[in-house]
């Protein structure tokens, strides 16, 4: 037989076996927490029916892997909700105000621009201005589903 | 050659016939504000459409997750489709109830059917049994809903599940 002695003075085995497992778990939940940064990058990118605005906060770079409590976190949602608000119109297919076509210019004149030529263009506002009232919806992208289908495949291969 | 429907819409399909026969099977209805039955209604497509009757089960595959080779040198592949499962209902609560009914319904899998086109009835396509899809729920959860919701968002439940399939 075998025996393993481990010890640390001044305290006890179940301490130090604790103390263990809670910066093993840690260190898992770093992994599972970046590689799903990675994930919901992937899926937000696949995404894409505009190409990405050149200038202006994106929803990418406000997800980020975050230290919390017993662990790490992805995604702040009150930091989303400030720099990122249309996480959830992108994902669910309607905003946080419950409408699900976005605003034009008949709602708020504000609202003018162009659309720059080419594939995938984006609206920009500015010179040269003209109204423009959107008709259909924003389709659900589903980027957290389709981070999380992946992840929960990848976990045990992960933490290997 | 005209390409018919491969897997991934013969899964969606086969989820939609099953998800329709359960609901006739249970007779299942939910009541409206004033107390009359209504009948659940299932409907394919990811694109909400302002035709749907409420209640409503809201079905479609959105991303195909998994593909990993069944073993060293084979190309068969362990392949899993996740679909989207948006309930919409009319009271709140009932969209809850409504997502246990179908977690439960589909707990044990579902058949999965190879469908081919039937010109002389296009409703009704032929079908044959392609095999047997295993369920794994990735999230059940209420959609949040706000005030001025629209009326198809205001009690919203999404499961998203996915379906394998050996071959």
């Amino acid at each position: 037989m075998i025996t393993v002695l481990f010890a640390r003075q001044g305290q006890s085995i179940p301490t130090v076996i604790q103390q263990e497992i809670g910066k093993l778990s840690e260190e898992h939940t770093k992994i599972l927490a970046e590689a799903h940064k990675k994930e919901l990058d992937k899926s937000i990118e696949d995404t894409r029916e505009r190409t990405m605005k050149p200038v202006g906060d994106h929803l990418k770079d406000q997800i980020q892997v975050e230290k919390i409590d017993k662990g790490y976190g992805v995604g702040n949602i009150s930091i989303l909700n400030i720099k990122a608000k249309w996480w959830y119109w992108i994902n669910y297919g309607k905003a946080q105000s419950g409408r699900t076509i976005p605003p034009g210019t008949s709602e708020n004149p504000k609202i003018t621009g162009h659309f720059v030529p080419g594939t995938k263009g984006i609206f920009t506002k500015g010179q040269p201005k003209f109204s423009m009232n959107p008709k259909k919806a924003i389709k659900a992208h589903n980027f957290i589903e389709k981070a999380l289908g992946v992840m929960i495949s990848k976990v045990k291969e992960l933490l290997k | 050659m005209i390409l018919n429907w491969e897997i991934s819409t013969n899964i969606e399909n086969s989820l939609i016939e099953f998800l329709r026969n359960e609901v006739i099977a249970h007779s299942l209805q939910l009541l409206d504000c004033n107390g009359v039955a209504k009948t659940v209604n299932v409907y394919a497509g990811r694109e909400l459409n302002n035709e749907w009757n409420l209640p409503l089960i809201q079905v479609y595959l959105d991303s195909k997750p998994d593909a990993n080779r069944l073993e060293i040198g084979s190309n068969k592949r362990l392949r899993s489709f996740q679909v989207i499962i948006d309930i919409r209902t009319l009271l709140p609560g009932q969209e809850t109830n409504l997502g246990d009914w179908v977690e439960e319904q589909i707990n044990d899998g579902i058949t999965i059917y190879d469908y081919t086109p039937n010109s002389l009835n296009p409703e009704v396509p032929a079908k044959s049994i392609l095999g047997h899809g295993r369920v794994d729920f990735i999230s059940s959860l209420p959609v949040l809903g706000y005030d001025d919701a629209d009326v198809y968002d205001q009690n919203r439940y999404r499961i998203t599940a996915k379906i394998w399939l050996n071959g």
